[in-house]
This record gives C-alpha cells, structure tokens and sequence, in this order.
C-alpha cells in the first residue's frame, strides 16, 4: 500500500487548492477525483453561469444601445454554438488544473474513495479495479450535492435541476424558476435576458435572505423591471401537465393559491455537503447540521483528518473553498493558521450585480454594534452615465465609535469588480478616515465607493 | 387641483408611486405626474418599454432619467402595453411641458378593470394629505 504524506479526497476548489499547497509544502499528494476536475464551480456552475451570462449581457446591451443613439438587433442564438463554446472554456480550465497538479508532482486517482480508517482511503477506479492508500494527513473536500427535489413534494423527472440548466438545448418561452438564492436569480437573469418570462418562487419571506435588506429591494426592483417575477413566501403545492404539455404549477403562500403555467421548471432551491459513501461513519467524523464539523484550523474531531470547501457547509462558495483548504494544508502540515470568516465577499451575477462584503445592516446593529451609514447613488456617478448604466447604489456601514468599516455592499455595474477594494479595505481593518487621502480615477465607477464614505454619518 | 404648486388634473387616476392614469376607450394612459417631473428636474432619457411587454400594478417596467437621478416607472394597472409614446425618445422633456398631454409614456391594455379602485383620484378627501406628506418625505432625501 502507498503511502503519502496527504491524501486529497476531491478534486474540486477545495481540493486542488489544498493539493497544491500541499506539493507547495513539499508533501507527497494524491488527489481522489470521482468525477471531473474542478468539481461543481468548473463543471456546473460558477464558470458555465459566467460564460452564459456574457450571453445574457450581449442581449440586454442591444436593447440598450438606443441609449447610444443605435439601433440594433441580434440573430436569433445558435444555442449549439454557446454550449461548444462553454464546454471549451469549461474543458481549458480543467486540462489547467490537470495540468498544474501534474507540475507540482501530485498524482490524481480517478475514482470514489472511501475511509477504511483515520489514514487509510481505498479507492474503487472506473473501472472497478481498487487501490489502498495510506496517508499521514487527509484533506475531506467532497463539496456538495443539490437537495433532493423531494424536498420540494417533486419528482425528478418534473423539473431540471439547476446543474443541468444548460442541457437544455432551447430557451423556454416561461420558467418558473424554485429558490430566490443567488443561483436562482443568476439564472433568472440569464433566462430573461434570452425571453423567457420568468418567475422565481422562494419559500422564505424574501430573495438572498442573508444579505442587506436595503440593497436586495433595490435589486429585486432592478430584475421586476426588467420583466422577472417574483412569489416570496410561497411554495409550489401542486405541479401537472395541461393538454399541450406545459406545466401548470400551483403556487400558495399559505393564505391563497394561484396556478401559474409555464414550459419548464429549475430547481435552484439549495445544496448540501456531500458526505454519503464516504465511511465517515466508519471513523466517527462529527457531522453537525448535516455538514463536517472542523474548527478553525480546519480538523475535524478526529486527528489528522481535515476538511475544506461545502463539505463543511456554508457559506458555499468556491474563494471560501480554495481559503480554507490552505489553512487546511497549512495545518496539517505543521504551518499553522485558521480560517477568518471576516472578510468574506459574496457577489451575485444579476444585471445589476450585487457585491458584498464585512456586515450588513441588520446583522450590524443585532451584534450590538453602534452604526453610521453612508450610500452614494449609481445615478449620480459620472463613469455610470457614460455607460447608460446608472441604476444602483453603494453603501458603506461604519462603527460610529472608531470609524471601522464594517460593511460595503455595491449594486450596480462591474459590482464583483468594484468590491475588490472594499476587500483589501476590510483586510487591513480601515476606518472611513483612511479613505480621505485615497485618489480614485475620474470618471470610474470606484468613486462611487469614495462618495459612499464620505456620505458616512 | 393645484395643491402646492403641484398640478393633479380631476379627471385622472394616481398611483402612490406618482403616476397618473387615463382610460381611453379601453385602454388606460400612462404618465408621469407634475410632482414626478417637477422633483426630477429636466428629463434627459427615458427607456421605452418593448409594445407587447406585460405589467404588473404597482411594479416598475422601465426607467426614467435626469441628471441627478434615475427613477423607475411603475405600471398604474396590470395589462399588457400596447403602445409607447416614441416622440420621447427624441424628446423625452416633453415630461417636463406636458406631463399629462404630450408627455405621456405608455397605453396599456388592462386585464383587471377593478384594479382603478386602487388609485386615488385627486377629489379623494386623504388625497391633499397624501401629498403633503409626500412633499416632506422627499424633501428630507
């Protein structure tokens, strides 16, 4: 049986992150791959998404290039070509990371693994040949798997499941669309943009629930005026055919309940750590709220073994995978450090994007935090006008105290872009007075943060 | 009705977002009211919405701009528009001259005739009030 220093279970952010740094380290790794490289993000989610948004975006700029004093109008989408064009992309990146894990010495089982004891990984190929190894440290970085549609009274073969969206080879003309998270409302994007008539139904009282208030009415207002609707608070309680074969969905809030017919129906309503098959069990891994309990080292209760990515529950996002499966690897191989929930940036891919990092409001002032707040409008922001974008807006939260920012959430264009200097802000712990002397570029939508800050009162 | 220096023509239907609705044979009007545009300042573009787009009472459609600031235009019944003023697109300060003639946006085609019972007329005995609280609320922001 081989030995290595670490065993990687997972090929995905979490787990080709950790295997580098794990080879960066000078460690003898294997990676474990079930399926393809790169894990969901690559294969089935962030990356697909981007690409088909910039779709979405060609789109939504012909209708605003009268804005411009241009007329124009597009072909109609040669659907086929997107989804060679995105595989390509999709398939670039995959062949890098084989590519770097190769360069680093890391060698990579295609294959299931499973625990046959806290340093021991059998793995079953393929091909149904099998390997044991055994390994001084190992890396849990299964990800996450979406919820079973049962969850939602439905059956598989009545909705696609939100990996699958871009199997499907047609725009459909309506979509009901089930979660009002961020993979919901990007697709919500998507789809309107291309002429779906979309509708997105969440179960709890509002869309992204975790984010500011403030800045979500915006954004929701932003997607109902490009033509998406929205039933919050409401659940489907029935879902059938019509004579023509549309589905007719029956959609209650608890009070009443309306149908709604549309062609087709997503389920983007939620994901869970992938911890089934494993033999977690076998060795006595804490699992708590369905996920792999580590603390903020990244271990688990059980010594040596670590974990990364969604396994370990949320927040589900690919930087927060690639983080923590350093601090993982840093652990475990005697460098140290833990995981900083602080500085998180979230950005949501809608037209307008939404971006988020540090507090929000609400959780501001629940931590007992005395506030002062500041907001700058995209409409009056110079760079937004010269682009006919100017819907959007920034806000900064500070402590009234010492001037520590706490919060910056940014609606508008380029807002994923934008926030990388909330980012670094937050990192270096800066109060709103740092900001006094910084210069941004006129005209950029950046001086739009600049206005928010100074706004703070 | 003048109230404040704000005109509000009897004869129309108003929204709680500040527009104005008109039945016209079976269609219904859409427009921008005095407040809308005198608070706005000049209009310097308006996104017309697609002829054949479907609205929802009380949600935003489209977009209307000045030079400090972009507010959304809120649909006054729910429908289907069916005509848009394209004279705006050349000249969209016609919101500010005649917001309740040439200056209109939209003409919807209702689904829900009871929806006007919503709307306020401006001969409704809360509706001076309303206006005078809205006059404050915006001269805070």
């Amino acid at each position: 049986m081989d030995a290595f220093d670490l065993t990687v279970v997972g090929g995905g952010p979490a787990g080709y992150a950790a295997a580098i740094r794990g080879a960066e380290l000078g460690a003898r790794v294997i990676l474990i791959e079930k399926e393809t490289l790169g894990g969901t993000c690559v294969n089935r989610g962030c990356i697909p998404t981007k690409f088909t948004l910039e779709v979405a975006h060609a789109f939504r700029s012909i209708d605003n290039l009268k804005a411009f004093g241009l007329n124009g109008s597009l072909e109609p989408l040669n659907l086929k070509r997107v989804a060679a064009r995105r595989n390509a992309v999709v398939r670039g990146i995959v062949d890098g990371m084989a590519s770097a894990l190769r360069m680093n010495g890391v060698q990579v089982e295609q294959g299931s693994a499973r625990f046959e004891g806290p340093r021991e990984v059998a793995i079953t190929r393929t091909d149904g040949s099998s390997r044991r190894v055994a390994a001084a440290k190992v890396i849990i970085a299964t990800g996450a798997v979406p919820f079973p549609v049962q969850v939602l009274g439905l059956e598989e073969d009545q909705v696609v499941g939100a990996e699958h969206v871009f199997d499907m080879d047609y725009i459909p003309e309506s979509l009901l669309i089930v979660g009002g998270g961020a993979v919901g409302l990007e697709l919500a994007t998507i789809y309107n943009a291309l002429g779906s008539q979309v509708t997105v139904i969440e179960k709890l009282p509002r869309i992204l629930p975790r984010e500011d208030t403030e800045m979500v009415g915006l954004l929701k207002e932003s997607l109902e005026q490009s033509g998406v609707s929205f039933e919050v608070g409401s659940a489907i309680s029935g879902l059938d055919k019509d004579e023509n074969g549309n589905k007719v969905a029956e959609i209650s809030n608890g009070e009443y309940s309306r149908k709604i017919s549309v062609q087709e129906v997503i389920a983007a309503h939620g994901r869970m750590p992938n911890i089934t098959d494993l033999g977690l069990d076998q060795i006595g891994i804490t699992i708590e709220n369905r996920a792999v309990k580590t603390d903020a080292r990244m271990e688990t209760n059980i010594q040596g073994v670590y974990a990364a990515g969604d396994v370990t529950g949320g927040p589900m996002l690919s930087h927060v995978a690639s983080a923590q499966a350093r601090v993982a690897v840093d652990n475990a191989l005697g460098a140290g450090g833990s995981f900083n929930r602080r500085v998180i940036p979230r950005c949501i891919y809608t037209l307008p994007e939404l971006a988020c990092v540090g507090m929000t409001e609400e959780e501001a002032r629940e931590k007992g935090r005395k506030i002062k707040v500041g907001t700058a409008s995209m409409a009056v922001n110079a760079r937004a006008a010269t682009m006919a974008s100017r819907d959007g807006l920034v806000k900064v939260i500070a402590d009234t105290n010492n001037g520590d920012l706490l919060g910056v959430h940014i609606l508008g264009p380029m807002a994923s872009e934008m926030i990388a200097t909330a980012v670094l802000a937050l990192n270096l712990e800066c109060k709103t007075h740092d900001f006094a002397q910084v210069y941004q570029a006129h005209p950029t939508l950046g001086e739009a943060l600049d206005e928010a800050i100074k706004r703070v009162r | 009705m003048e109230i404040e220096g704000f005109r509000f023509p009897d004869d129309l239907y108003y929204s709680v977002e500040h527009f104005w609705g008109r039945v016209e044979d079976s269609l219904v009007t859409e427009g921008a009211t005095d407040f809308t545009q005198q608070l706005a300042g000049e209009i310097l573009y308006i996104e017309l919405p697609r002829k054949g787009r479907k609205v929802e009472q009380g949600k935003p459609f489209t977009s209307v701009e000045s030079g400090k600031w972009v507010g959304r235009v809120y649909a006054v019944v729910s429908g289907e528009i069916v005509d848009v003023n394209e004279q705006l697109e050349d000249e969209p300060t016609l919101i500010n001259r005649d917001p309740y003639g040439a200056g209109w946006i939209v003409k919807i085609k209702p689904s829900d005739s009871t929806e006007l019972t919503k709307l306020m007329r401006s001969t409704d005995p809360g509706f001076r009030q309303w206006l005078l609280d809205e006059i404050q609320k915006h001269k805070r922001t």
